[in-house]
């Protein structure tokens, strides 16, 4: 960070070239080449894999799972094209199915990306942990309590068997982020009284169901919007800003109330998920941080953070005003934080200083979840009642078949211990 | 990349052209990106064969305002089928300028110096945040904001699109009628997916455009 913009710019058409030899690439030898399988083939687990053959050497993509053949296949054109003999699948190494996760795990991988709808990642990174294997996890780690616990217990396996785990918050690992909440821990704003996080934008794509296609088949490939494959757009996208107030608070809210509602995006096309929440969380010394997210076109944007302390403000990001004022210069990113989370989990897996984020994430995953409870039910949800609750999401069973979409949760009425799916109503004697 | 052009060059426009006052604001730019003009009235077969941009998945320019606002972070490419649906909607020839073209809108009744704050949105005055459209004076065309908020999209054949007018988080000493920005990676670094998106580039919240229309 010690580059002014200016410097940036002229530097810019090498800046890649930089970035190699600068300190993020200090090893010396790679003793071995690392294999990396991704279970998980879109748009976000092929970008994965670029990010993490960009961000360190020695490293080859050995296998590739899927659900779907056509995924798949897109996805190794992608990165033929754009990481050449870095990518090493071959045809036997490349798998299809829901079973295909633990055909990667079984092909001699070091490190596992996990990138399939977050409604999966419970059993895959319970799978991969099991194997013994490194893991970059996308959030959303999971939709529901059942599912934190699950990755809560293998995190603690995880840490016992000293594998590195991080997560795809890469605010974590964004120096402009690392660097403003440093200073806001060493006091720079004083106490955090309160503070707002957004993520209020329009829509994002969706996927148009064929004809002839199984409720299955047309729920995963258009994951965002059913609560079981995304966890809703507060959880699948959201939980980025709720992980920067967990962050800056060090640790985790106790409390939620909230509301929220499915207003404008209503056509089933879209499942059942709401359109917008707004979410007050408590923290355990009782600050309180508002959170707000919208999916709605044509509406103000807003995808930030904000804090106000004893002593001054800050966006966590590049500006503190206040007592020990500060702001960050540049256009952009110095160091990309989507590749500089592989870098780190490269580095820590060679150099045996454990890093592993996913109790970290898995508490950031289960507040949004509390903030979506909040809004589905009415109720003001607490941290351990929703940790023990039996709320667990998933169909009986994954096969290509007919799968009810559940209603769209009513406030007042809705549980939290609901079935998955027929209703949401908790008949009453 | 900023690259200084030549500074002694005159400039005139070949023909009279009409050229939007202000940097294209989120109002016009939100009928086109979300198909708002398709909602209540089918498209016609010209505007119906003009491909529309995928929905982003973060705009960063939008945590500053909106309505207003200058639309921004669209990719080059993105500019252009915005100019060929305008035209389509309203059977007019919009384009982007070319950069003899906006030099000449930049330079006209001023000297070739750099901006200074009371002209426009830069570093120094900024405070971090894309303003809204004419808050500062006109020049002597009337236009507003030539120079810094937004760098603006012109045409060109060349390899590497590139904008003129410097930005908001450019120093005012960089911003100049001359100077042009040539796109770089780090524009579009945080685009997670592969392939990104050919529509957004997730970090140039400092990118949008101005258009001109052809009698």
């Amino acid at each position: 960070m010690n580059n002014t913009r200016r410097d940036f710019l002229k530097t810019s058409a090498v800046a890649t070239a930089g970035l190699m030899v600068s300190g993020h690439f200090a090893w010396a030898n790679v003793a071995e080449t690392l294999k990396v399988g991704i279970i998980g083939c879109g748009g976000r687990g092929t970008g994965a894999a670029r990010d993490c053959v960009t961000g360190a050497d020695g490293i080859t993509i050995w296998a590739m799972g899927d659900l779907f053949e056509d995924r798949l296949d897109a996805s190794y054109a992608q990165l033929k094209q754009h990481i050449g003999d870095k990518l090493q699948v071959a045809e036997a190494r490349k798998f299809t199915g829901f079973d295909a996760y633990q055909k990667v795990l079984a092909t001699g991988v070091d490190v596992v990306i996990l990138a399939a709808p977050p409604g999966f990642r419970p059993a895959h990174f319970e799978a991969a942990v099991n194997a013994g294997k490194h893991v970059f996890m996308e959030k959303p780690v999971a939709v529901d309590p059942t599912g934190i616990r699950k990755i809560l217990a293998a995190a603690e396996v995880s840490v016992q068997k000293k594998l590195c785990v991080v997560a795809g918050t890469q605010r974590r690992h964004d120096p402009k982020y690392i660097e403003a909440i440093q200073r806001i821990h060493n006091g720079a704003i004083g106490e955090v009284v309160t503070g707002q996080v957004y993520w209020n934008q329009g829509g994002l794509w969706k996927y148009d169901r064929k004809p002839g296609m199984s409720d299955m088949e047309w729920q995963i490939r258009n994951w965002l919007y059913f609560t079981w494959t995304s966890g809703d757009h507060i959880v699948e996208q959201h939980i980025h800003n709720i992980d920067v107030a967990n962050w800056v608070m060090k640790g985790h809210p106790v409390k939620a109330v909230g509301m929220g509602g499915r207003q404008v995006r209503v056509d089933p096309a879209y499942g059942h998920i709401f359109d917008h929440f707004a979410i007050e969380f408590e923290y355990e010394n009782g600050t309180k941080i508002l959170s707000m997210c919208r999916q709605q076109d044509g509406t103000a944007s807003n995808v930030s953070e904000f804090f106000y302390g004893t002593k001054g403000t800050s966006n966590a990001k590049d500006s503190i005003r206040g007592a020990q004022p500060w702001r960050y210069k540049g256009t952009g990113p110095d160091v990309n934080p989507y590749i500089n989370e592989h870098t780190n989990l490269i580095k820590a897996i060679r150099s045996g200083n454990l890093l592993n984020e996913a109790k970290q994430v898995a508490e950031s995953n289960l507040t949004a979840i509390m903030g979506r409870e909040a809004a589905y039910t009415g109720a003001l949800i607490t941290w351990d009642d929703l940790l023990q609750a039996n709320q667990d999401l998933a169909p009986a069973q994954l096969v290509f078949g007919d799968l009810p979409v559940a209603p769209v949760p009513h406030p007042g009425i809705t549980k939290i211990n609901r079935p998955a799916y027929g209703h949401f109503f908790e008949t009453k004697p | 990349m900023l690259q200084l052009g030549d500074q002694t060059v005159s400039r005139s426009l070949d023909k009279a052209m009409w050229i939007s006052k202000t940097e294209v604001t989120w109002d016009l730019f939100d009928i086109f990106v979300y198909g708002l003009d398709t909602k209540s009235t089918s498209p016609s077969p010209e505007v119906a064969a003009v491909a529309r941009p995928s929905k982003p998945y973060v705009l960063p320019g939008r945590v500053f305002g909106h309505l207003g606002f200058p639309a921004s972070a669209m990719s080059y490419y993105h500019a252009g089928i915005f100019a060929k649906w305008l035209s389509a909607k309203t059977g007019k020839k919009f384009r982007l300028l070319t950069e003899p073209e906006w030099e000449y809108i930049c330079i006209k009744g001023r000297k070739p110096t750099s901006v200074t704050t009371e002209e426009g949105w830069v570093w120094e005055n900024s405070d971090d945040k894309l303003h809204k459209v004419a808050t500062k004076p006109e020049n002597e065309l009337g236009l507003v904001d030539v120079l810094g908020n937004v760098g603006e999209w012109v045409q060109s054949d060349a390899e590497i699109p590139f904008t003129k007018g410097g930005h908001f988080l450019e120093d005012a000493a960089n911003v100049s009628c001359t100077a042009k920005w040539l796109q770089t990676p780090d524009w579009n670094m945080t685009d997670p997916q592969l392939p990104k998106s050919r529509w957004w580039l997730s970090d140039a919240s400092y990118v949008g455009l101005r258009i001109a229309m052809e009698e």
